[in-house]
């Protein structure tokens, strides 16, 4: 099995809005698949389709090797999800939460949990209820990798949380996780770009793009140009350099088909009197920002 | 199984205070239900109970809400629908929980009041499943509430709702169609009552598995919507239809007939004294009934053309009947009043209607016997439970406790003296209860009380209610009061249309 998670023009409509549109995506084994996008984009619902919560309107997704819409108890015991706006058994404690789920897991590590809820510095007789949404959040994800899944899905896990109760979260996460394929939404990219190894892109439901994480950073480059003169832009502008803006004599745009050996010369064709050139590795949220933005005025176009 | 009954265990643990309240309340039906209940100021002893009876339901109501919606099945956002959870072992667990502290407690309450009531359970085993039969039935509306609502308050609305719905159907349209329909009030026979229990749960138990299995809410809320909203008209229609009214192929009944006497001469007035508007009956011709057995004789005379708004008519108690034999071997049933209130400004408009009579026959075979002694304790009767005389200021009751099945069963009475001689006139045989059509259809206690009908002293009451003077009782101590316990073995009922007749000729009016 190479691809625990992979879909078929998957497709989910609410009335008129398409949430999700002809999305095809293979999240490899062993990855940590980061998927990206606006508010509204389709990420929550892409991963309900993925869960069998919400059911298709069209295409298929497998995952586990088994269609999605037919997953048993067999393939979530493999699974483990944790999502920002879950409803948890409020009045069970972090400690009958955890014994309460052991049984339904042959897989299930007393010695994980308990390192788990020691490292989180979870209170065991705490009521859920009475947990703050950070705990919670820890509380959740101790109980999906005490079993030691195959696969963890990860919902917009980062949402409201600090900083150090991220830094914990993420910690444990690939120290327990390894080796164990992620997938994980999320609006915090800079926490995901640490880890994760692959990257896809989804906005008004379709996927954009999906591609490992370092051809992602290697692909995308701001490019700062100078000239003697306020620039001219060219009528053939290349479809792969986005968001250009001038000021006075300088002009960037960002290049989503970065070569190093080819990008100059392009770069020297299009703009012969630029008096220097100058390529900035963008982070991914840089990236994601511009894309989102390149995304918002094409639609207003 | 083992999933199951882990999930039984986390509800148990989870719902213990609904719990709590819910075998409490059992406990405290059962005890009030065994315990020796004073002199009855109406026909049925347990009309109190009712709050007690509101309470049980509630309760029962509230917990499996709460052990429902453990798991609510509406939504996307619940922790266990991306758990391992098999659905069977869900919906197992549910109906464990059911089962566990609704049935088996009630089961078990059941056993213990009939035993403090004077009856062997293991007698009354049909009764009991019966019983569970109902309960299964009342239950599976809050389970189906419950299982498309997500919260408490949405499934305290709904539950209400539906409830006000399901109590309206059931309760409401029964006697609104006996009014506006002949013959429908016992005119039915005893296999659909039998069969009604089973309607709920036909019609929920699919909802409930397809919405375990598949979680289709929306779904499977507009079929429940539907299912039940199909309920009051289906058993209007249900009433409606031409039902066999004999049981089944019994040879005894099939020659059973009955028809609106011709004979003038027999339909003399019955004196009526001051019942202004109400007319006073034609007799019967009714045969071909088996002579052993005795019957409990109800009618009903509604015009059915033209539509005449100011007449009511009810189905009318063997009080104002009598069976008698003609020269010619025929039996005759003479009622001394219909119970039809004809305002007199309507009277006489039109002069000719269509008229149909309904009667309706219960037929009873004697079972057993039972003596019991003014003042004395309880008496015990083999399947009929505890019986017992209570002398009041004014008269005399008996008190009868009896299980909800046998349902099919009556007693008549009769005063003797010591020589076993009848004593008096009282030569009646009445049939002083008769549970069967009793529009309650589920009730919290397993023995119904009931008390005979004043049997008044004539030293100190003569004069008094004199319908209801039944029988003499002395203060003797050598007389007895004989009650004899008889079961139902058939219903009939006959409804005559009879066109064109003038009201006159129907019946005497009274000024």
């Amino acid at each position: 099995m190479s691809n625990p998670i992979s879909t078929d023009n998957l497709s989910k409509a609410f009335r008129h809005t398409e949430a999700v549109n002809a999305l095809t995506l293979a999240v490899p084994e062993g990855s940590i698949y980061a998927l990206i996008g606006p508010n509204g984009a389709g990420k929550t619902t892409t991963i309900k389709l993925l869960m069998n919560i919400l059911r298709s309107t069209a295409g298929s997704a497998e995952v586990l090797g088994v269609d999605s819409r037919r997953l048993s108890p067999r393939e979530f015991a493999r699974i483990g999800y944790v999502s920002e706006n879950q409803e948890m058994p409020e009045w069970m404690t972090v400690d009958y939460f955890l014994r309460y789920l052991r049984p339904f897991y042959p897989t299930w590590d007393d010695a994980v949990a308990d390192d788990l809820v020691r490292q989180f510095e979870l209170p065991r007789d705490r009521k859920l209820r009475h947990l703050s949404r950070g705990m919670r959040m820890k509380a959740a994800l101790v109980s999906s990798l005490a079993y030691r899944p195959e696969l963890v899905i990860l919902d917009e896990p980062f949402t409201g949380l600090d900083a150090l109760v991220r830094d914990e979260f993420t910690k444990s996460l690939l120290e327990r996780a390894e080796g164990t394929t992620i997938l994980i939404s999320s609006h915090d990219l800079a926490e995901i770009e640490n880890f994760a190894s692959h990257v896809g892109f989804i906005e008004e439901g379709r996927l954009r793009f999906t591609e490992e994480m370092a051809t992602l950073a290697n692909r995308f480059r701001l490019v700062e140009l100078t000239f003697d003169a306020p620039p001219p832009l060219p009528a053939d502008w290349p479809a792969a350099w986005m968001r250009p803006e001038s000021s006075a004599a300088v002009l960037r745009f960002i290049d989503s088909q970065f070569d190093a050996d080819r990008t100059p010369s392009q770069i020297q064709s299009v703009f012969p009197d630029a008096r220097s050139v100058a390529f900035h590795a963008m982070s991914l949220r840089e990236i994601f920002v511009a894309l989102a933005m390149a995304g918002r005025h094409a639609k207003a176009a | 199984m083992r999933q199951a009954i882990h999930i039984f265990r986390k509800d148990v643990r989870h719902c213990w205070p609904y719990l709590a309240a819910v075998l409490s309340l059992t406990a405290l039906n059962a005890w009030q239900a065994s315990i020796d209940l004073p002199v009855p100021q109406t026909y049925r002893l347990f009309t109190n109970d009712s709050l007690l009876s509101l309470l049980m339901m509630l309760a029962w109501w509230l917990t499996i809400g709460a052990a429902v919606h453990g798991e609510s099945l509406v939504g996307e956002r619940q922790f266990w629908t991306t758990r391992p959870y098999s659905w069977k072992s869900l919906l197992a667990a549910k109906l464990l929980f059911l089962a566990a502290f609704m049935a088996l407690p009630l089961l078990i309450s059941d056993f213990y009041v009939l035993l403090a009531s004077g009856f062997n359970p293991l007698d009354l085993i049909p009764g009991l499943l019966w019983r569970q039969a109902w309960l299964l039935a009342f239950l599976i509306l809050p389970f189906v509430v419950a299982m498309l609502t997500r919260a408490t308050h949405d499934f305290a609305l709904a539950g209400l709702l539906s409830w006000l719905v399901f109590y309206v159907a059931l309760s409401g349209l029964r006697p609104h169609f006996s009014n506006v329909l002949p013959g429908l009030v016992h005119a039915e026979p005893a296999w659909i009552d039998a069969a009604a229990p089973w309607l709920a749960p036909a019609l929920g138990v699919p909802l409930i598995v397809w919405q375990f299995a598949r979680r289709r809410t929306v779904m499977v809320m507009l079929l429940a919507i539907a299912c039940f909203g199909l309920v009051p008209p289906g058993i209007g229609l249900w009433l409606r239809m031409d039902w066999p009214d004999a049981p089944h192929e019994d040879p005894r009944f099939r020659n059973v007939t009955a028809r609106l006497s011709a004979d003038a001469e027999r339909a003399t007035p019955a004196r009526a004294e001051s019942l202004e508007k109400y007319l006073t009956g034609r007799p019967l011709e009714f045969s071909g009934w088996p002579r052993e057995l005795m019957t409990h004789p109800r009618v009903t005379v509604d015009p059915v053309w033209p539509v005449m708004k100011n007449v009511a008519s009810f189905a009318y108690g063997p009080d104002n009947s009598r069976i008698t034999t003609a020269g010619d071997g025929r039996d005759w049933i003479w009622f001394s009043t219909y119970d039809m209130a004809i305002k007199a400004e309507a009277w006489g408009k039109p002069d000719r209607v269509d008229v149909a009579v309904t009667i309706a026959l219960d037929l009873y075979e004697r079972e057993s016997r039972a003596e019991i002694r003014p003042a004395g304790g309880w008496t015990r009767v083999p399947r009929y439970g505890n019986v017992k005389l209570i002398e009041a200021p004014f008269g005399g009751y008996f008190v009868s406790r009896t299980a909800i099945r046998p349902a099919d069963s009556g007693w008549t009475y009769s005063l003797r003296d010591a020589n076993g001689v009848i004593a008096g006139k009282a030569t009646w045989s009445i049939l002083l209860f008769d549970p069967s059509p009793s529009p309650v259809w589920f009730s919290a206690s397993p023995v119904f009380s009931y008390a005979g009908q004043p049997i008044l002293l004539p030293a100190t009451m003569t004069g008094v209610q004199p319908a209801w003077g039944l029988a003499a009782l002395h203060h003797d101590p050598s007389q007895r009061l004989v009650l004899t316990a008889r079961h139902r073995v058939a219903e009939l009922s006959r409804t005559l249309i009879v066109p064109k007749v003038r009201l006159a000729d129907l019946a005497v009016r009274h000024h």
